[in-house]
């Protein structure tokens, strides 16, 4: 080990931490290919590197059941002290004179209103909160519902992204007085509308998915749309409250500009793992807490935030701004113009040659689909895209590339298909590396395209 | 990012609402525990530190001014606490009560591991620590720290070298 090692040293171990910065990768690369002192060294330190996670990540593992033994600390704590103010008590009513001093201060106590005993806003339980908040929704004809959320503008409605910036979403909803059922959510590159009669989405700028039947809310990924349906969503929470501990469920009153509000708390856990590839890209595969504010007169829901669970701390991922119930909403809100050129989403249908193409895999389908876009042979291509014709941006992006590798397909989240690693090179020289979301439950048992892209 | 929630969480656990401070147990005692692991090395003591610090937290959460300063007065409490367990251990060896030892005992792969770990100097281990449970971020770790970035690397690099040759050492003394 030369005077060179002693300084590569310090960057091996910062390799192995991950703070080593980019332009040093590549020259301690290079060292390492050479010298073989400091392989060793490098080999030695992410061996133990594995070795620390999993310690950490064992002690980790017992952290809820900590969490438990400290709460259950608190309580008892609590229970003492509750013991202290008896004790207090009889010392009081022991003597006339302790009798009438104490009375002097309860009597002034409630004067100046102040509690001194206990500082404790009773709170009724959950499920009587929830109960008073779906009898105060049972006359709802309509809602409009103003949020943000950090979520990609034309992505799926239930995207999420930790980093992202907050993009706007307006939903609206409303029964007419035949009791037709008529419901809007959009977000700036993306429009779900259901008209009473057929559900379309328009993913802009002339993508769409038709229905020729009302879908219910939360259809097609609409994860925000659930809310719209406020009773709905609080009887269901209502009904899960009635079953889980009071761990997952928490309640109190607070102060709003001198309105009381209660605030209820529910934790949400997918159980997805931490390093799912899924994890925190998707509301669905993530773990969060949902806070409803409701308003302690009207016992109307006012307020909605979702917090996504990381490590560090809670992200604020969705937060509905403003509510509006029972006001009348304009008919041209369930009216949606589409563009001439739309380019519809179609199930699969089952080609002549159909076998060959179910008999491929994942891996198999994505080789054969980036092969046929270095040919640009956009009639292939079709097979493995589930819409009427082959968008001009993937033309124009994916045509000409050049693969350089096909890794090997494995699943995540909830997803019903699998993802498939690539790297491509674009005709512009850019390199894509990114997974390729694939799956099969359609007609035609074929892979088709779903996502990354 | 999340102020508004702990804000709101706080002051209903200042009205005495147990609810709300287990909202703060599940979502800092993870913190709370690494920062006492980090000083004191031992996860029992830790575990010992970081259940008197929440329990303290919930006692004193009137006497914290600003809601949103949460975790720091937290930490600052649990930080507090790990000194003073430290002068008692210090009091205890003086009057000749030596902690337990395993002596004749083949430490297993883990042990060696924690048992370097606990030979590192307290600066080193407490971000070696704190790096290992908090996602493996530095930036977040100097934040909690109120050290700079490039010092937060600076020493999980001496940390994670220092580890290696204790490590190696033993190896050899085997």
């Amino acid at each position: 080990m030369n005077s060179a090692c002693r300084t590569m040293k310090d960057k091996i171990a910062d390799l192995v931490t991950g703070v080593l910065p980019e332009a040093h990768v590549q020259r301690l690369q290079r060292h390492l290919s050479e010298c073989e002192a400091c392989r060793d060294y490098a080999r030695a330190l992410k061996e133990e590197d594995i070795l620390l996670s999993k310690l950490f990540e064992e002690n980790d593992n017992d952290m809820v059941r900590r969490q438990e033994v400290v709460l259950k600390a608190i309580e008892h704590s609590c229970q003492s002290r509750q013991t202290e103010t008896l004790s207090i008590w009889r010392t009081i009513m022991k003597s006339r004179i302790t009798k009438l001093a104490a009375a002097a201060v309860i009597i002034i106590a409630v004067l100046l209103s102040i509690n001194i005993w206990d500082t404790t806003i009773p709170t009724a339980s959950a499920t009587v909160v929830l109960q008073n908040a779906v009898n105060a929704v049972s006359d709802l004809w309509s809602v409009h519902m103003k949020a943000r959320m950090r979520t990609l503008p034309g992505d799926n409605f239930s995207n999420i992204g930790l980093d992202y910036d907050f993009v706007d979403i307006e939903m609206w909803k409303r029964t007419n007085e035949n009791g037709l059922v008529q419901w809007r959510v959009e977000k700036p590159g993306r429009v779900l509308l259901m008209d009473g009669q057929s559900t379309i989405m328009l993913i802009r700028p002339n993508y769409g998915v038709l229905e020729d039947r009302p879908l219910p809310l939360g259809c097609l990924d609409s994860w925000s749309g659930l809310f719209l349906n406020v009773p709905g969503l609080l009887d269901n929470e209502l009904q899960k409250a009635k079953d889980i501990s009071d761990r997952a469920i928490s309640l109190w009153r607070e102060k709003v500009d001198g309105r009381d509000k209660i605030v209820l708390n529910v934790d949400i856990t997918t159980g997805t793992p931490e390093d799912d590839y899924l994890r925190n890209a998707f509301i669905q595969d993530s773990d969060y807490l949902k806070v409803y504010r409701f308003d302690a007169q009207t016992k109307l829901l006012e307020d909605l935030q979702v917090y996504v669970h990381t490590p560090d701390a809670d992200v604020l991922i969705f937060e509905v701004t403003e509510i509006e119930y029972n006001i009348k909403i304009d008919d041209s809100v369930f009216a949606l113009e589409l563009p001439e050129d739309m380019i519809w989403y179609k199930e699969p249908e089952i080609l002549p040659d159909n076998e060959k193409y179910q008999q491929m895999g994942p891996r198999e389908m994505a080789q054969a689909f980036f092969e046929a876009c270095a040919d640009e042979n956009w009639d292939e291509i079709l097979k493995f895209e589930p819409f009427s014709e082959v968008p001009q941006w993937l033309k124009d992006k994916y045509g000409g590339l050049e693969i350089i590798s096909i890794g090997e397909p494995f699943k995540s989240g909830g997803s019903s298909g699998w993802f498939v690693p690539y790297e491509v090179r674009l005709k512009s020289g850019r390199t894509i590396k990114y997974n390729l979301a694939v799956r099969n439950d359609n007609r035609a048992k074929r892979y088709v395209e779903d996502g990354g892209l | 990012l999340n102020v508004r929630l702990d804000e709101s969480v706080v002051r209903a656990s200042q009205q005495g609402n147990k609810s709300a401070y287990a909202v703060l147990v599940k979502r800092y005692y993870r913190h709370v525990f690494a920062l006492s692991l980090g000083v004191l090395g031992n996860v029992h003591d830790a575990e010992d530190v970081a259940q008197e610090t929440m329990l303290k937290g919930f006692l004193k959460i009137n006497k914290l001014n600003r809601a949103e300063q949460f975790e720091p007065w937290i930490l600052h409490i649990a930080k507090n606490l790990c000194i003073d367990f430290l002068r008692r251990q210090k009091r205890t060896r003086k009057a000749g009560i030596e902690p337990p030892t395993q002596a004749g005992h083949r430490a297993s792969q883990d042990e060696s591991l924690q048992q370097a770990i606990r030979r590192l100097p307290q600066e080193l281990r407490l971000p070696l620590t704190m790096y290992y449970f908090d996602g493996r971020n530095a930036k977040t770790i100097a934040e909690k720290l109120n050290i700079s970035h490039s010092g937060a690397c600076q020493r999980i690099r001496a940390a994670r070298k220092l580890l290696h040759k204790i490590l190696t050492e033993r190896a050899d003394h085997e």
